[in-house]
């Protein structure tokens, strides 16, 4: 400690003497920003600097010769000399905050919380105490905000975990209501569509009466796919797989085989560019192209056709875009387009449920990134989102 | 198609509660053009008397196939294969589960308790003809069967 005179009592290399002599000592002592004052083996202070006299509320001078026990809250002086005489009997230097908590008292008698450190030192050839003392008031306001703090911030963290285990539990139980509702909602449609088949192609049914149960028929279709896509929908959290590298070329392959009819009907033309890997669920990330892809082919122009998909390694992910040619998305419907059930076209149209892109959005949320669509200045837009980079090379 | 040779028709035990889902099937059956003796429980417990020609199943002939749905009640189609396949006069018995459940929990569990196929009831009824002719004729014209 600056200014401190050494801390062996053996070492002669201070002369405590020249505290108070020597204006140079002198004028350190009274520059450090700590309480310090020597007091005899009597217990009585010889020495302070200013600063002690400061933090007591007692002029300097009025110190000097009084018992070191003024300083002391007064439930605690009886004891105080006792404590002193068994320090000296083994003077060893005591750093600061070591041990119990300490209090001082100040002239007024209010008491504070203070730090002392505690150094023999020689003075004319006899021990001498030094004591360094460090008002903590401030610091202990300071831990007892922290503690108060800490304290709020663990009441909050367990109501959000308690609110988090709610909603968690309430999202599986809307989940499985999901599930059961749908999947209980295809038994008896499945009955009408077998039925109204079998009646369709009976043979006596006169024109106008056919005309009607072909619309019951596709009305029924359309009912199923709506009930189907809900189902994906709901099972894309309960059917999740832990995340993987994911190579995405043998994942288009797959995709551009489901959509073969669609394709070969549209006349499309998909080509791919670099696909980088990306960690993540394989299925969920098949369905996402899938999705896409299948879009891409449906909001198709007069033109067939042609769709593009990329998969660039950008810095903290991997940027997938599906390009295409087709109608395009109006701006002001660029957010809308990913919510369930928002549809932009009449069925005749287009004919859709407005479940694919929400299912899109739900499985690169999954995947911690977004998704947006960007129209493009020569017709056609771009369907873009971030996904996870891969770990490590996919095998 | 022509299934099977008319000495022997296929005998088809369907285990399946829903009336609607039984009375397409039958008509899906003959569609598929399987000149079967049909035979029908509405559940795992009646099932296995069916087997063990119990009570008013003394006359039951051993099936040829088991057509059995999952969700039932009293017994679901889980538990009561588990019995079939427990039973040693029973085990060889080829069950076909045919259900609405896609889940591939189901599809796995039922596997391992011994079902010799899987087959989700598709929403067309069209397909459905389709899938069952494809089904007969794998079961009654190309592999065969224990006796």
């Amino acid at each position: 400690m600056l200014g401190c005179p050494s801390v062996d009592p053996h070492s002669k290399q201070v002369r405590p003497e020249a505290w108070g002599d020597d204006p140079f000592t002198e004028s350190i002592l009274e520059a450090v920003p700590t309480a310090l004052l020597l007091v005899d083996r009597a217990g009585r202070i010889q020495r302070v600097n200013e600063l002690t006299g400061r933090l007591f509320g007692w002029p300097r001078e009025k110190l000097l010769g009084q018992a070191v026990e003024v300083l002391v809250p007064a439930g605690l002086r009886e004891q105080h000399p006792g404590q002193r005489d068994r320090y000296l009997a083994q003077p060893v230097a005591r750093a600061m905050g070591s041990g119990r908590e300490l209090f001082g008292q100040h002239r007024d008698g209010s008491e504070f919380p203070v730090e002392i450190g505690l150094n023999p030192v020689l003075s004319g050839g006899n021990v001498h105490v030094l004591a360094a003392i460090v008002d903590i008031t401030e610091r202990k306001r300071l831990e007892a905000n922290l503690v108060a703090h800490t304290h709020e911030l663990e009441q909050r963290g367990a109501e959000l975990e308690r609110s988090n285990e709610a909603l968690e539990r309430s999202n599986v139980e809307l989940q499985q209501f999901a599930y059961v509702a749908s999947h209980d909602l295809l038994s008896p449609l499945r009955a009408i569509s077998g039925f109204v088949q079998l009646i369709q192609h009976s043979a006596d049914l006169d024109p106008s009466n056919k005309e009607r149960m072909a619309r019951v028929v596709s009305g029924v279709s359309r009912l199923g796919t709506l009930i189907k896509d809900l189902l994906d929908y709901s099972r894309l959290d309960t059917r999740a797989r832990p995340f993987e590298t994911v190579k995405l070329e043998p994942v288009l392959r797959q995709v551009l085989e489901l959509l073969e009819v669609q394709i070969e009907e549209s006349g499309a033309q998909i080509t791919h560019g670099a696909l980088a890997d990306v960690e993540g669920d394989a299925a969920q990330l098949r369905q996402l192209l899938h999705n896409l892809i299948e879009n891409a082919i449906k909001y198709r122009g007069d033109v067939p056709p042609e769709i593009r998909v990329e998969a660039r390694e950008e810095k903290d992910c991997v940027r997938l875009a599906v390009v295409d040619n087709g109608i395009g998305v109006d701006a002001a419907q660029a957010e809308k387009i990913f919510e369930i059930f928002r549809r932009l076209h009449t069925q005749q149209q287009y004919p859709g449920t407005g479940i694919g892109l929400a299912v899109c959005r739900r499985v690169v949320t999954r995947h911690a990134g977004r998704i947006w669509v960007e129209s493009l200045p020569g017709g056609g837009c771009q369907f873009l989102c971030t996904l996870p980079r891969a770990e490590r090379a996919a095998p | 198609m022509n299934l099977p040779h008319s000495l022997n028709p296929a005998r088809i035990l369907v285990v399946d509660d829903n009336e609607d889902d039984v009375h397409l099937l039958r008509e899906a059956v003959l569609l598929a053009g399987l000149e079967a003796e049909w035979h029908h429980t509405s559940n795992g417990v009646e099932c296995l008397r069916f087997l063990h020609k119990e009570e008013a199943y003394s006359l039951a002939p051993a099936p040829d196939l088991i057509l059995l749905d999952l969700n039932m009640p009293v017994m679901d189609g889980r538990e009561a294969l588990e019995q079939i396949m427990e039973d040693e006069s029973l085990r060889h018995l080829p069950v076909v589960v045919l259900t609405t459940s896609s889940s591939p929990h189901d599809i796995r569990n039922m596997y391992s308790l011994g079902a010799r196929s899987y087959l989700v009831k598709p929403i067309d009824f069209g397909a459905f003809v389709v899938h069952l002719k494809v089904l007969f004729a794998y079961w009654f014209e190309t592999v065969e069967r224990p006796s």
